[in-house]
Formats: structure tokens, sequence, C-alpha cells
């Protein structure tokens, strides 16, 4: 990072960081998604990004932190059990990794937005059979210690996202990308970093869940597995240009804008527009803004 | 025993046995032919030992341990680096980075100066002025000695080198006969080479080994195999 990126990354962050003394209860909740979205999408990233494999599954992730969460409310304290949730996401990525990884492209598409469906379904009978078919939460956190808490996990993703991008990982992962049986024969062990990366890329969502359950103090699997947050990764990742460890952030923050116009103006417009911008995107500038913006040098 | 060791190795896709009872000797620093008509099963051989394909029998051995059935990463850990007949660049990356992720990765141990390997590998092929490029846009001619750079990068001792030639016009096969033998003079290294044009797989190789049919029918001193009835016979049909 050049001093000057460095000064304009701790400026940025000073002021996220001060968000909740600035702006009202409404802002707040701005700042939450955004700083929400910017956690998932990054960390979706690690893998998507890198070595493009597009998982339309960590919904899953995210739901399964949350999960942990609500039934260890008021067992466990917070800090263990928000961290725990993260773990629970990594272990079952690291779990479903090794079959999954071995499909590529559109397959491993569906295969992912399958088992997050069947992770979904999953919970909901469990709920069912406990008779839980949805859980209040009394005395949860207030939105400004949320906020800070997920600030956080989007400062550490971006960090994580950024250490692996530097990293023979993230070298490895982009020969993936590439040429997957060349990256093999030239000695990049594929296997163990997909799944490697697969699991990291799930371990902040997981505690992401844990933190948005915090915020609904309410928990219904209906809800917080909605394969719409999956499709919301992806799109943020896709018009941002996952490709450019910049592009995650950018597509966050810029579709928590065009969301909030549209909930105001428009709410059934959010998910035309987010379809809209995904097929464009995809048509037109599958690099996103940042491979847009990169394509003029020769 | 050192070196590559071949032994009685099968391999079929589905009904076609493209492998059978294959014995190949490559010694330490030696550079073998490997020739044969389209299909004689020479690629299979080169999947079969790199570890892209897995062979259903015999065993392989390189410098003293099997490495039959194991991960192309794992063989190329061990030394071992191939170019593909169909080159494979990392399209959208510049030439410099293609190079450099075989160094970064490759043989185990792994190197500590990457950078330098890459520049010495782009110097040694003719790529250095290329560096920045991306090896999409390159020529077929500069394709081919990218694949050769990046197999060299990985610190291999034994390249397998699968017709680097092919394509080329004539000016070019010359150019890559002599980039070869430097190679393997500056490097030490071990080739086992593929070629169709026939002339510089004389010149270049030691010793050569036929295939026909996934069988080794011959095996000798160039010109041997040059005056060799059987090999003439599998490359033009018997004679009337």
């Amino acid at each position: 990072m050049t001093p000057r990126a460095g000064i304009a990354a701790g400026a940025a962050l000073a002021l996220a960081g001060a968000v909740p003394w600035l702006v009202g209860p409404y802002g707040l909740t701005i700042a939450l998604n955004a700083a929400m979205w910017v956690a998932l999408t990054v960390s979706w990233s690690i893998l998507g990004g890198t070595a493009a494999y597009i998982s339309l599954g960590h919904v899953a992730f995210y739901g399964l932190g949350a999960y942990v969460v609500v039934t260890s409310w008021q067992v466990l304290p917070l800090v263990v059990a928000v961290p725990l949730g993260g773990l629970v996401a990594g272990a079952f990525a690291l779990t479903i990794g090794w079959p999954v990884l071995r499909v590529r492209g559109p397959y491993f598409v569906i295969l992912t937005l399958g088992i997050a469906e069947l992770v979904k379904y999953a919970v909901l009978n469990v709920e069912a059979a406990l008779g839980a078919s949805s859980r209040l939460l009394f005395g949860v956190p207030d939105n400004r210690t949320l906020y800070l808490a997920t600030l956080g996990l989007a400062v550490l993703a971006i960090i994580v996202a950024a250490l692996v991008r530097r990293s023979r990982l993230g070298a490895g992962l982009v020969a993936v990308r590439e040429d997957e049986v060349t990256a093999e024969t030239i000695g990049v062990p594929i296997g163990r970093y997909k799944v490697f990366a697969f699991a990291l890329s799930a371990v902040i969502p997981g505690m992401v869940g844990g933190l948005m359950a915090l915020r609904s103090a309410y928990f219904e699997p209906l809800q917080v597995f909605n394969p719409v947050i999956s499709f919301t990764i992806v799109t943020m990742a896709v018009v941002g240009g996952a490709a450019d460890a910049r592009g995650p952030i950018l597509g966050a923050l810029l579709l928590v804008v065009v969301s909030e116009l549209l909930w105001a103006n428009a709410p059934q417009g959010y998910m035309i527009a987010l379809g809209v911008l995904l097929i464009g995107f995809v048509v037109f500038a599958p690099g996103g803004i940042t491979g847009a913006l990169a394509r003029p040098r020769p | 025993m050192n070196g590559l060791v071949v032994r009685d190795v099968g391999k079929s896709f589905g009904g076609v046995r493209a492998l059978e009872g294959v014995d190949l000797d490559v010694a330490p620093g030696a550079i073998v032919g490997l020739m044969g008509a389209n299909g004689a099963g020479k690629t299979t051989l080169f999947g079969v030992i790199a570890g892209n394909e897995r062979a259903d029998a015999g065993t392989i051995t390189f410098e003293g341990r099997r490495i039959d059935g194991l991960r192309p990463d794992r063989v190329a850990a061990l030394g071992i680096a191939r170019t593909f007949q169909i080159v494979r660049p990392f399209r959208a990356l510049s030439v410099r980075d293609n190079v450099l992720l075989a160094a970064r990765f490759g043989r185990r141990p792994r190197d500590d100066d990457p950078a330098a390997t890459t520049a010495a590998a782009l110097a040694d092929l003719g790529l250095a002025e290329q560096a920045g490029r991306p090896a999409g846009a390159l020529t077929l001619a500069e394709q081919k000695r990218l694949e050769l750079a990046r197999a060299v990068a990985t610190g291999a001792r034994l390249v397998l080198v699968d017709e680097v030639m092919a394509g080329l016009n004539a000016t070019e096969v010359a150019a890559m006969l002599d980039v070869i033998g430097r190679l393997h003079q500056d490097r030490r290294l071990t080739l086992l080479v593929v070629e169709h044009v026939m002339q510089a797989l004389m010149r270049l190789a030691q010793r050569i080994v036929v295939l026909h049919q996934g069988r080794v029918i011959a095996e000798g001193e160039p010109a041997t195999i040059a005056g060799d009835a059987r090999v003439s016979e599998a490359y033009l049909g018997a004679a009337p």
C-alpha cells in the first residue's frame, strides 16, 4: 500500500468508526447494512474473487452462525458465541469443501445453492421438532455496539482477503482460475488450496450472521437462510469486480446505496434492480466496475 | 537406479488401450526422444508420468521414488515438469506472472528467489522482451517457448517436452533446437522429448524410443531407429 492509500484507508476507517456519533438512528441502520455487506462480499471474494469459484450458498454460513448464536443465547457469552458461529461455519465449509470443490463452473454454483437450501430445511425441521418455529431474543446489544462489531469484521475481512491475495495461496488460486490443469501441473496443491480458501471465506460470514441475529432479535430460518442473501453477495461482487481487491467493497457500498434509494421509493423494484444489474454487468462488463476501469490500459 | 524408470505401464480409456506394457528408462542428464504416429500413446505416457492421468498397471520411479499414482503437484514437487502439446498458458496473466507462478510452486524445497528464477527462465527462452504482455497475446511459437520457460522455472530436473516444435516454421524449429540444446547443457536437465519433426528429434536425442499403438516397438540410437523396418512400417505402412 502506498503512503497516500494508507492515509486514505486510515481516514476512511476513522470516519466509519465515528459514524454512530455522527448520524441518527436511520443513518446507523444504513451504516450497519454497509458494514455487513462489505464483510460478507469481501469474505466471499477470498475464493470467488481469486479462483472464480462462484459460491451461491454463502447464506448457509451466515445462517449457521446465526443459529449458533441463537441456540446458545443466554448460555454462552456473546464474545464466545459469535466467534463460535464463525468456527462452525468454517468447519461446515471444510467438511463439504472436499466433495463440493471437485466440481467447477456452473455445477459448483448449483451445488452450493442446493446445499444452502438443504441446510435451511434441515434447520427448519430441527426447529419444528423442537417446537420452536421462531425465536425471540431479549436484551440484545444496541445497534451502536452491533455496528462497531460488524465494522470490525468488515475490516478483518478486508485484511484477510488482502493477505490471501498477496500470499502463495492467493497466487495459486489465481492459477486455478486461469487453468486448473496447468496449475496442478506446475505444483499448485489445488485441492487443499480451494478447500482452505472456501473455509476461510465462510468464517466471517458465520460471525456476521450471529451479529445479524442479534440485530433483528428474532430468528426465523426462512429469513436467516434466505437465498436472496447469497444472490446479493454475488451481485455485489460482480458489480464491483471480484478479481480486484477493491471491487467487492465498491460493489457492496454501491448496492447498499441503491437499495436504500429503492426501498424508500420503489420497494418492489429492489429485486428487479439486483437482477438487471447482475445481468447487465455479466454481459457488458464481466470484470465489474474495477475491471472496466482497468481495461483502457493497452 | 537414478533417473526415470517406467515399467510395464498400462492405461486404458474405456475400451481403448492407450498404453500397454510400456518400459522406458531415462538416465540422468540424457535426452531421450519419444516417437510415434498420432494416437501412439505419447501424450498419454506424459500424462501418466506427470500425474495428470493414473496408470492402470505398472510402476514409475523417479530418482528411486515411486511416483505412479501421485497427484501432479506432488510429482512437480519431486522435480518433474511437463509442457503441453496444446499450449495451456494462463492467458489473462502476463508472461512474467505465468513463469513466476511456476517458480513460486514447482519443486520442493521451494525456490527462495522466484523472481530471479523467473528472469533467468525468461532470458533463456528469449521471452524477456515479452515479459509484460498477456500470455494469450503471444504467437504460437512464443507460447511454446512459454511452456518450456514455465517447466524450467519449476526447478525440475526432468522435463517432459511435448511437441514444442509442432506448427513452427523451419527457422523457428532451428531456433527451438538451439534453445533446448542450451537448456540441456547449461541447466543439466534430463529431457524426454516427444516430437513429430523427425529430423529435429534425430539431431537432439541420444536415444529414441518408438511407440506404436501403445507399445514400445523399437529403441536405440537415432541412426539405428532411422533404418529400422518396423519403424518405417509403423509410420508409413508396410512395404509393398
